[in-house]
Order: C-alpha cells, then sequence, then structure tokens
C-alpha cells in the first residue's frame, strides 16, 4: 500500500473534477463553458510550474525516487498519459459544448463553413483590422528557431518557394478580439474565430509564394520564476527581468490542430526541442481559456449564472465600522457576505481623521482595486501608510510592480517582504487614536485582498480590536519589514517561524486526549494537503484514534482510509461554483473547540517558505458559526468527491436529502452568527 | 496631555525601541522593537564605528521615526549608551544620524544609563520595596561591571567595576588556549579584582540578589524557562554546569545565538557574587534602559510625584559619601538648609530648575570633602575629589557643576564675573555662579560650624534680598564672613542681600 500520492497526480485528478463540472446539466450553459475554460488555465499553469520543473529535472539528471516512488522521467510520463486522456476528454466535452451553444443560438462560424458571402465581409476585416498588425516570420533552420510567446496562439505555415519547402509563422495578435462576434440579434450570436480568418487569408502575406498548408499552434514554457535572490540588489528590478524572461523560458507542451500536416507536425516538435509525448494535438477549438469571453445572445439570461448578490449584516452598512468592531469580533464568509465591507474598513480608515496608520498586505489586488486607491488616498491625507507587497505571487508580477510603483509615488511605504520567503499572510493593522487612547484594529483573513476575486472565492475573516492581537500584529509587521529578528507572538501563529509548532502542539493534544480514550477530533478545511512531516502527524493521530475529517479542495497527497496508518482519516474535496479557498483548522479539544481560521495550506511551502498566519477564533458564536459551517461542507452529498485509498475521486453518493453546501450558504437568510446557527442547523 | 511615550536605546548590541502608551496608572507597550546592529563588538575591536554601521543605525532609526508616527509618539528620547560612548568617533556618528534622520542622539554618559535603568526597576518589580530595603544589584554589561547596595530603602553603594563582557570574552578564549579549566581561571581573575568590596557587601546582611546586565536575560529566558525568580540553589548548579562547560548548556546558549564566552564571563561575574549574599533566591527582572528613560519621560512630563522621589537616590549616595570623607554632619545640613532657603526665595525670579535645586543640594553636602585629606587649601582639594566622583544620575558636566560651586564659596576662590569655568557647558557657566553665590552665603552664615544663626524667612524686596535671622548668641564671625559675599551675590543676581535680626 502506498504512503503517499503522487502530487502532480493528484493535482491532475483535482483539474478532472472541474473539468467534470463542464458536465454538469444542472449548471446555466455558459457556466459549464467557464468550468472548461478554467480546466485549460489551470493546465497552462499546471505545465509553466509543475512540468517545468519535473523537465528541470530530467535535463539535470536527476534520478531520485520522490516520497511517492517516482522518478522524474516516470513521473513526467505519468503526467503526459493523464493529460492526454483529460485533453481527450475535454474535447469530448467541448464538442458537446459547441452543440449545446449552437442550440441555444451561440454559434461558431468556422472556416470549414465560410459562404461566399462570409468571405466578403471577412476579407473586409481582414483587410482593414487584422493585416495591418500581422508579421510573418520565415523560419530559417540554419537559424535559431524565432522566439514564440508563452501561450500565444501562431500558425505554421508551409509555403513552397521554387523547389523548396519552407516554415514561416504568424502569431495570432493577442491585441485583437480572438472571438470576433459576426453577427447578432436577440436570439443569436455567431462568433468567428480570428485564427480561422487569419488562416482563410494567409497567402495574402506570402505573395508570390504558394501556400500549402497551415496549421494553429501554441506553446507553454516553464514559467516559474526561479530568482537567485542573493545577486539581486532590488528585488523589484530582478522580479521586472524575470517577468521579460518568461516569455522565454524553455518549452514544456506543444499544442497542435488534429491532423495537422505531418511535415508541420514534426517540424515544430523537432525545432522546439520536444519529445512526442509533449505534443497534444486538440481536436477542438484551441485554447479554451478564450471561453471566458463568450456572451449569451440578448434573450438568454439563462445561460447564464444569475448574479449573486452577497448578504449585507447590520454591521457591513455603517459608517463607522470602528465602533462595531470595538465592542465585539466581525466575522466574514465571503462570497455569501459581501467583500465590501473589507474595503469599506480600508475607505473608512484612510478618511478617519483619527487613523494614525494603516499596514496591510497585498499578495494579488484587483487591476482597479479600490482598496490600492483607498490606501493612496489616506497616504495623501498624511496617515502613515504601509504595504507589504508580494511582488512573487504567481503570474501576477507584472500587476504588482505597476501598481506598487503608483503607491510609492504617492507616498505610502511600500516594502517588498523577505528574501526568500514570499508573504502569503492577508492582515491590515489599523492604528486609530481614540480619546488620547491608542487603539487597535485589525482584520485577518484567509483570502487575498482582492474585490474581484472575493465574489467568486470562498474566504472567510475577522474584525477585532483585542489588544493581544493589534500587539502581535504589530510584531509581524515589524518582522516582514526586516526589523525584528524574533516572532514572539501571543495569539498570532506566523510560519515559518511557530506555525508548524502550534500545529504539532494541537495534533499532539488531541493524540493524547485519544490515548487517554477521551473523544478527540481534527476537521480541517484547505487547498492542498501535501506536506509530508504533518502527514506522517497525521497518521500518528489516526493511529491513535483521533478522527479526522478533512475538506481538501485540490492536491491530496495524504493516502486516507488504510488500515493501520490512515483508517481514521476521512477526505473529501467540494468543487463548485465558487473555488474553495477558506482555511478551517478545528481541534476537539475535550470538548472545548479549538478554532482557527489561517492564509496556509498544509503545503511544505506554506509552512517553511512562506509567510503565513494562523489566528484563533475567540468569541464563541463566531467559533460555533464556523463549527457549523464546518459540518455542513463535510455533509455535502452533491458537489463532494470521496477520496478512495486508491488515489480515485469518487462523486458522494446522495442518501436521504441532498445537500449542496455552497448552494444552501447562498440562500440562507440571516442577521447575526445565532441566527445564522439556528437557520443552517434547520436546513441540515 | 501626552499619552504615548517612547524611548530608542542606541546599544552596544542592537538598537531598541520602546512605545508606550499610559492607561491610568499602568504602562501599555505598543511597540518592542530589538534591531541587532553589533557596535560593541566593532568599537571594541577597531576604536570606532564604520560607515557601514552608521547607515545601519540610520535605516533603523527611519523605521522607528516611521512607527513613532505611526502612533503620534511626540515625546521620546534617543539614548546612546557605552559603545557610541567609547567610540573615538561618537561626535561625527551622531552628526551623520542626524543629518540622514534629523534626529538627535544624546549619548548618556555611565552614570545616566545605570540611573534609568535601575529606575526601570521600580516598575518592573513588584517587591521593589523589600528590594530597597537590602539587596545587592549587579549589572553585567559590555564595557563594566556596576555594583550597587540598597540598604533601609536607599541607595547606599554604586561602584563601576572595569569588568566587562567583551574584555572578559577575548580573557576567556584566550586562556582556553592554555587550559581546559578556562572558566575556572576566569572566575580566579574576577574573584581577584572584585576583592575590594566584598567587605561592604558581606557586612550587610543584603536579604536580596538582583541580576541585571543583556545577558542576564538571557540566562533567565534560555536556562530559567524565563522565570524572574531563580532559586539560588539552582542557579548554583547551573554556574556548575557552565564552569564545567556542560555540552548541553553550552548547545542551548549557542542554540539561542547567544555567544558561548559572553554568556560564560556573565554568569562567573553573578556567580562570584552571588556566594557574597545568603539569599535563597537570585531575582532577574525584566529591566531595561528603555523602560527607564520611558519613567523618566512621562514623571517629568506629568510632574509625577515618585520623579522627585526616585531622584533621592543620588541623594542619599551623596549623603555616603559625605560620611566616608567625615564631614561636619550638623555644618552641612545646617549650609543645605539655608542654601535651600535663599533658592526658594529666589527661584522664581531666577528661573531655576528642579535639577539646580539638586545641584545645590548635592554641593552643599560635598563642599567640605577635600578637609579629610588636606586643611590647607582645601576647596582645591573638594574640587579634586569632587570632579572624580561618579554619582549615580548625574552627569559629568553636572560634577563639573558641583565641584566648581563648591570651590566658589569663598570670594578669594570666586573669580571675576564672567571669566570661563574649566569643563562646563557655556550655558551652564553663568548657573554655577548663581548657586555658588547662594551657597557660599549660606556656609558664611554657619561659619563657626555652631548653628548659631537660623534663617526664618528670605525674600525679595526690590533692590535687596532680604534675609531674615533669629540667633542664640553673638555672631559677629558669620556676619563678618556674610560681608565677604555680599560682593559676588550683588554681581550675580544684581540685588543686595541684607540681614534682618527679628
Amino acid at each position: 500500500m502506498m504512503r503517499l500520492f503522487n502530487r502532480e497526480l493528484s493535482w491532475l485528478e483535482f483539474n478532472e473534477r472541474v473539468l467534470l463540472e463542464s458536465k454538469d446539466e444542472s449548471l446555466p450553459l455558459l457556466e459549464r463553458v467557464k468550468f472548461s475554460a478554467i480546466f485549460s488555465s489551470n493546465l497552462d499553469e499546471f505545465f509553466m510550474v509543475r512540468v517545468a520543473a519535473i523537465k528541470n529535472q530530467i535535463s539535470l539528471g536527476y534520478e531520485a525516487v520522490d516520497p511517492s516512488g517516482y522518478t522524474a522521467r516516470e513521473k513526467l510520463s505519468a503526467i503526459n498519459n493523464k493529460v492526454s486522456d483529460l485533453v481527450e476528454l475535454q474535447s469530448k466535452i467541448q464538442t458537446k459544448l459547441i452543440k449545446d451553444m449552437d442550440k441555444e443560438g451561440i454559434h461558431f462560424l468556422r472556416k470549414e463553413n465560410y459562404s461566399e458571402a462570409d468571405l466578403q465581409k471577412l476579407e473586409m476585416t481582414f483587410n482593414m483590422d487584422i493585416f495591418p498588425v500581422l508579421t510573418p516570420m520565415a523560419v530559417d533552420f540554419t537559424r535559431r528557431f524565432p522566439l514564440v510567446n508563452n501561450k500565444g496562439l501562431y500558425i505554421a505555415v508551409k509555403l513552397l518557394i521554387g523547389f523548396d519547402t519552407k516554415l514561416a509563422i504568424v502569431q495570432v495578435p493577442s491585441v485583437l478580439d480572438r472571438f470576433i462576434v459576426f453577427s447578432k440579434d436577440d436570439d443569436n450570436i455567431v462568433y468567428v474565430l480570428l485564427e480561422d480568418i487569419i488562416e482563410t487569408f494567409i497567402d495574402r502575406l506570402f505573395l508570390g509564394h504558394q501556400v500549402l498548408s497551415t496549421s494553429l499552434f501554441r506553446v507553454t514554457r516553464n514559467g516559474d520564476l526561479n530568482i537567485i535572490e542573493d545577486e539581486a540588489e532590488d528585488l523589484l528590478m530582478v522580479i521586472e527581468e524575470a517577468v521579460r524572461l518568461r516569455k522565454w523560458g524553455e518549452t514544456v507542451r506543444l499544442e497542435i490542430t488534429g491532423g495537422a500536416d505531418p511535415w508541420l507536425y514534426k517540424v515544430l516538435q523537432d525545432a522546439l526541442m520536444l519529445d512526442f509525448k509533449q505534443v497534444y494535438e486538440i481536436k477542438e477549438i484551441m485554447d479554451a481559456t478564450g471561453f471566458f469571453k463568450l456572451k449569451a445572445p440578448k434573450s438568454k439570461n439563462e445561460l447564464v449564472k444569475k448574479i449573486y448578490k452577497p448578504k449585507k449584516l447590520a454591521f457591513m452598512d455603517k459608517k463607522n465600522i470602528f465602533k462595531f468592531i470595538k465592542n465585539e469580533d466581525l466575522f466574514v464568509h465571503h462570497p455569501y457576505e459581501s467583500f465590501d465591507c473589507v474595503v469599506d474598513f480600508i475607505k473608512q480608515s484612510s478618511k478617519d481623521p483619527h487613523v494614525l496608520a494603516i499596514k496591510q498586505t497585498l499578495y494579488r489586488v484587483s487591476g482597479d482595486s479600490q482598496i490600492v486607491k483607498a490606501l493612496s488616498e489616506a497616504a495623501d491625507r498624511g496617515k502613515q501608510v504601509t504595504v507589504l507587497v508580494e511582488l512573487m505571487a504567481r503570474f501576477d508580477e507584472e500587476n504588482n510592480i505597476n501598481w506598487a510603483k503608483k503607491l510609492e509615488q504617492r507616498g505610502v511605504h511600500v516594502i517588498y517582504g523577505i528574501y526568500g520567503l514570499k508573504t502569503h499572510s492577508k492582515i491590515t493593522l489599523v492604528v486609530r487614536r481614540e480619546k488620547n487612547k491608542i487603539r487597535r484594529y485589525l482584520h485577518l483573513g484567509t483570502g487575498n485582498y482582492n474585490d474581484q476575486t472575493s465574489k467568486l472565492y470562498t474566504d472567510m475573516g475577522i474584525f477585532t480590536s483585542r489588544e493581544n492581537f493589534g500587539s502581535d500584529a504589530s510584531v509581524f509587521f515589524n518582522m516582514v519589514s526586516g526589523f525584528a529578528t524574533s516572532v514572539n507572538t501571543h495569539v498570532l501563529s506566523v510560519a515559518p517561524f511557530n506555525l508548524r509548532q502550534k500545529f504539532y502542539q494541537l495534533i499532539d493534544q488531541e493524540i493524547k486526549y485519544a490515548k487517554e480514550g477521551k473523544k478527540a477530533k481534527i476537521t480541517a478545511k484547505m487547498n492542498s494537503l501535501v506536506d509530508i512531516e504533518m502527514i506522517e502527524k497525521l497518521y500518528d493521530a489516526s493511529r491513535a484514534g483521533v478522527k479526522i475529517r478533512l475538506v481538501v479542495r485540490g492536491i491530496c497527497t495524504l493516502v486516507p482510509g488504510v488500515e493501520k496508518m490512515s483508517e481514521n482519516i476521512e477526505i473529501i474535496s467540494i468543487v463548485g461554483e465558487f473555488l474553495e479557498h477558506s482555511r478551517i483548522y478545528i481541534f476537539h479539544n475535550n470538548g472545548d473547540h479549538k478554532v482557527f481560521l489561517s492564509s496556509a495550506d498544509w503545503m511544505t511551502r506554506n509552512l517553511n517558505r512562506r509567510i503565513e498566519l494562523m489566528f484563533p477564533i475567540e468569541e464563541k458564536t463566531i467559533a460555533d458559526r464556523i463549527i457549523k459551517t464546518m459540518d455542513l461542507y463535510l455533509s455535502d452529498n452533491l458537489k463532494a468527491w470521496e477520496l478512495t485509498s486508491e488515489g480515485q475521486y469518487v462523486k458522494r453518493k446522495s442518501k436521504g436529502k441532498t445537500i449542496h453546501a455552497q448552494e444552501i450558504l447562498k440562500q440562507l437568510e440571516y442577521d447575526d452568527n445565532t441566527s445564522f446557527i439556528s437557520k443552517l442547523s434547520e436546513r441540515m | 496631555m501626552e499619552q504615548t511615550f517612547a524611548a530608542i536605546d542606541l546599544g552596544s548590541n542592537a538598537i531598541k525601541l520602546k512605545v508606550v502608551q499610559i492607561d491610568g496608572q499602568s504602562f501599555m507597550t505598543l511597540e518592542d522593537l530589538s534591531v541587532p546592529i553589533r557596535v560593541g563588538e566593532e568599537v571594541y575591536l577597531s576604536g570606532m564605528i564604520s560607515l557601514d554601521t552608521v547607515n545601519e543605525i540610520v535605516e533603523t532609526l527611519k523605521y522607528f521615526s516611521q512607527v513613532l508616527l505611526e502612533y503620534d509618539v511626540k515625546t521620546f528620547e534617543i539614548i546612546a549608551t557605552s559603545a557610541l560612548r567609547e567610540a573615538s568617533n561618537t561626535k561625527n556618528v551622531v552628526e551623520l544620524i542626524h543629518m540622514k534622520t534629523g534626529l538627535t542622539v544624546e549619548v548618556a554618559e555611565d552614570t545616566i544609563e545605570k540611573f534609568l535603568t535601575y529606575k526601570s526597576i521600580r516598575d518592573q518589580m513588584d517587591n521593589y520595596r523589600e528590594i530597597r530595603s537590602g539587596s545587592l544589584l549587579v549589572e553585567v554589561n559590555s564595557g563594566s561591571c556596576d555594583i550597587s547596595i540598597y540598604s533601609q530603602n536607599k541607595l547606599i553603594k554604586n561602584e563601576e567595576i572595569k569588568l566587562g563582557i567583551k574584555a572578559l570574552k577575548y580573557t576567556l578564549m584566550d586562556l582556553e588556549k592554555r587550559t581546559v579549566l578556562y572558566p575556572n581561571v576566569l572566575k580566579e581573575l574576577i574573584e581577584t579584582r572584585t576583592s575590594h568590596i566584598w567587605p561592604s557587601i558581606t557586612s550587610r546582611k543584603l536579604k536580596h540578589l538582583v541580576a541585571i546586565g543583556g545577558d542576564a536575560k538571557l540566562i533567565r529566558e534560555v536556562l530559567f524557562n524565563n522565570d524572574v525568580v531563580i532559586p539560588m540553589a539552582d542557579f548554583k548548579a547551573m554556574c556548575v554546569r557552565a564552569l564545567e562547560c556542560d555540552y548541553e548548556v553550552r548547545a542551548l546558549i549557542e542554540k539561542s545565538g547567544a555567544n558561548w564566552y559572553e554568556f560564560l564571563a556573565t554568569i562567573i561575574v553573578y556567580d562570584v557574587f552571588s556566594d557574597l549574599v545568603e539569599t535563597e533566591f537570585i531575582w532577574i527582572p525584566e529591566i531595561s534602559l528603555r523602560d527607564g528613560m520611558i519613567a523618566e519621560l512621562v514623571e517629568k512630563n506629568r510632574n509625577l510625584m515618585r520623579y522627585r522621589s526616585f531622584n533621592n537616590d543620588i541623594y542619599t549616595l551623596t549623603k555616603e559619601i559625605c560620611k566616608r570623607y567625615r564631614t561636619s554632619e550638623s555644618h552641612v545640613k545646617q549650609v543645605e538648609k539655608m542654601a535651600l532657603a535663599f533658592f526658594g526665595a529666589l527661584k522664581k525670579d531666577y528661573e531655576f530648575n528642579s535639577r539646580d535645586y539638586m545641584l545645590l543640594r548635592l554641593a552643599a553636602n560635598l563642599h567640605e570633602i577635600g578637609k579629610y585629606t588636606r586643611m590647607k587649601d582645601y576647596l582645591v582639594t573638594t574640587y579634586d575629589k569632587i570632579i572624580n566622583l561618579n554619582i549615580l544620575g548625574v552627569t559629568h558636566n553636572e560634577i563639573m557643576m558641583i565641584a566648581h560651586t563648591s570651590r566658589l564659596i569663598t570670594s578669594s576662590e570666586h573669580k571675576t564675573y564672567g571669566s570661563e569655568l574649566e569643563g562646563i557647558r557655556d550655558e551652564d557657566q553663568i548657573r554655577v555662579y548663581k548657586l555658588a553665590s547662594i551657597l557660599s552665603m549660606a556656609d558664611a552664615l554657619d561659619k563657626g560650624k555652631k548653628q548659631k544663626i537660623h534663617v526664618v524667612k528670605a525674600y525679595v524686596e526690590e533692590e535687596l534680598f532680604v534675609i531674615e535671622i533669629a540667633k542664640d548668641e553673638q555672631s559677629v564671625l558669620e556676619e563678618w564672613s556674610f560681608e565677604f559675599t555680599i560682593t559676588n551675590f550683588e554681581n550675580t543676581f544684581g540685588i543686595r542681600p541684607e540681614l534682618r535680626e527679628i
């Protein structure tokens, strides 16, 4: 029996669950299409990071076996096999989706179906809008293959020049819409694809030569920022450079139109130095990430998900949120409850004359972030504003650099964190002078300060003015500013300093209770579970009789349900409309539950290589509410997948009452934590 | 009224910031930050502070300034201690820091540093009163070791011994090359260097031993689970293990990031002094210069009574010095009493402050200590003795002021008004002349040392400074002496003193 699942294959299992959502016909059609797009976007990132890392290991001759028993080569092979199956599955699903869309009035007019009239119209579009931005590149095999952008779409062209067959490539311009609305009325929208138009008129680019064949292709490159920070004088400059270089990382995947000219296939494979297993033939529309932009015809609102309006609780509308926080801790659960209160907290802080300072960690923020705006305004008003920007939030670096510079220009103290430790924690500290007394207000959360993703990700947070929290927050910010050597905190646990130890203490306590014959239980929810030491600790706990129930949305390498190892561990994954993102850790503690929220998963990178925070929930009603919410997640039998000891995820069978956790949380009407608990009890 | 106060301590091993908020009677810490910068090590090895280190200090102070703004702290102080004090380029460093940060660093004299550190004991130790009733305080620092004795609620002894940890560390490292019993050799050396002070400790039944200083905290945190009160038996057992270079102890110390030799030198000093007191416990309180600085700032800011009462320690220490030099207690008392009466009458018009009051008291007490060794020219001898004193809480400039004040009590010594007094800051020259004029008049009125004249009242009346006196017997000598002081007083204050018998 294996002791650990392979993390890459576990991730692919997760992505398969995402893809399978697009088969769920109970969902609005464009919602299903969106899941296919998410699958593609996820897979891109997987290739750019994980596959690239494995390829690096192979090229370095690294032959060691990983904790799940795979060598790098074996892993790559297993990945390629699994991805091929998934690509095949996606293709089938996409065919069905396109068919369903066609029935519902969303049509794709492909080049093989262009009529004469269509051609005339498209020729105009080509000449006026497309042709001016096209740059064909001739490939001379005596020279290096032209650099093609990561995730860019290209058309490979086989040309006959004289008696020679030559290759040229043309980029499908990313500055133009890829899905072009060809025609529309209230009931129908017809899309044409940009690459189809270019392929149709491609001979205009090679006048005097014969175009023998064309094929669409797309490459994925190594995108991980492997920065040697010791060599960096200024982290900002290094990241800028790394972002620039990312476009040109080693190729890890080639996607090419199914049934492409074998000559083109071979030439591209050789030029990009790829194994045939890394070439994926795409039978349907390539790069489904473009599907995010599809729109429904005017009369077909049922095709899109109804816009969900988050609840607003009493305190959220108040002009002075500080009054409420001063009296009691406030709890928020997004997206069921509006994220506006978090934005308002910053906005009010920026305007409040009593506020002296605002400190915040920012990991990923939206393009037009209201929070960033409020922070700038606070600095304008003479408040001390400190923002810790994590430049290395993966694939968001370019965005981060831009607004970090803007903030600096406005007088905000921007700090870039600690070398080698990505700052992943989510915390805001507001220092306020009240009647000559300093009081510190905090927001602590499991999710990023991003008003856009907060509508899609489930996250939890609290507002508090507890002094011990405030004091720890100050210690935390001094530490991330590089001006505190030790992290002696009272209530907050901080990775990589004391978070792992805190978890071990809490688990050990449960083990102790179990050994004493008392009830011992751990329930937790996280995005991923891969840390080997933590898994071994959970195995110890399971062996001691601690009942462990986990909701792990993504990668999970722990093998549950194995006799004498993990028989007391049950794991489910919930994949649904909202991305499950909250991290909740509950320890039974002999009946006196200890409830924590955190920015950290049980991943080695979170516990050892990132600045993370975990905070206790000290207000009993909030703790009870979180426990109740966890019970709901664990009872889900519509969107929950059970992980078997063989590593498969099996959709949980509904026995009796159907429980759809996300839907119940969406519909639940309540005024406060107490009424939440009673209303939820009625629904379960 | 100010509610937030801050203190920055630019020390040998770190720059530390503490921000507190006053909440009723208690202090609530808002920030307590320590950034390690090894200034002391650099000064010890090279004698000066390099530009790189200055830049490190500047960066840290900039961050601290930001923190001060975050809490809107307006009342704060930055004090640099031994490392900066001993560096050859102190003035340059202070100027550079000022240029780059706008902050003014005050380089505290040793006596002030200790005074402030001791002050924090009051706020940090619950049994402070008990400690003052009879205890030995041993403070081990990078540059020196400081021994203080509290008895009957008074600080009666404070002596600095040149036993700095930085020097002891290198002594230990050197000794290690010669013998495996190097800690024992160091103990022997420390015993030799401190033996002169032992009788004054053993002669009193001191009930407590209090260990303070940077590495005392390390001992408490790493070896005694951060307990403030440690049973003496446990402490002695730990000393034995340290002297034997116990592997586990060394591993614990080094794991904490501390230097083994510095730790060893520190614990040996405490070990030596713990043999001199019979107590059940050793106290290692959480005290710091920063706490003392804040206490001082708060008390000054709020004009608290306890500020004045703590300053009494300076007075009692001076009294002990008087005893040592066998000065006439009744004369000193009488002079002090009259001088303070004059001071009180002149205070408002001539803008004297509480520090002037203290300096006058100290000068009144010390003005005759030179007589102990030499009657002839005793004022010069007094002056020489005072300038070599180290009194806790009194700066060197102030010591010089006391010395000059004491010396200027006779007209022969009273130089022409305006001539420069050696070793005193420009702005304090005039203060000395004023204090000396007062003291010399008080001394004259007890010239016979028989306390014949009693000052009933003193006050300013137009161009006169009226001193109403009562006397039990004839006082020709005193009145004759008084006349010699009139000109100097008049030149200094612009009013003429006049005796009126009632």
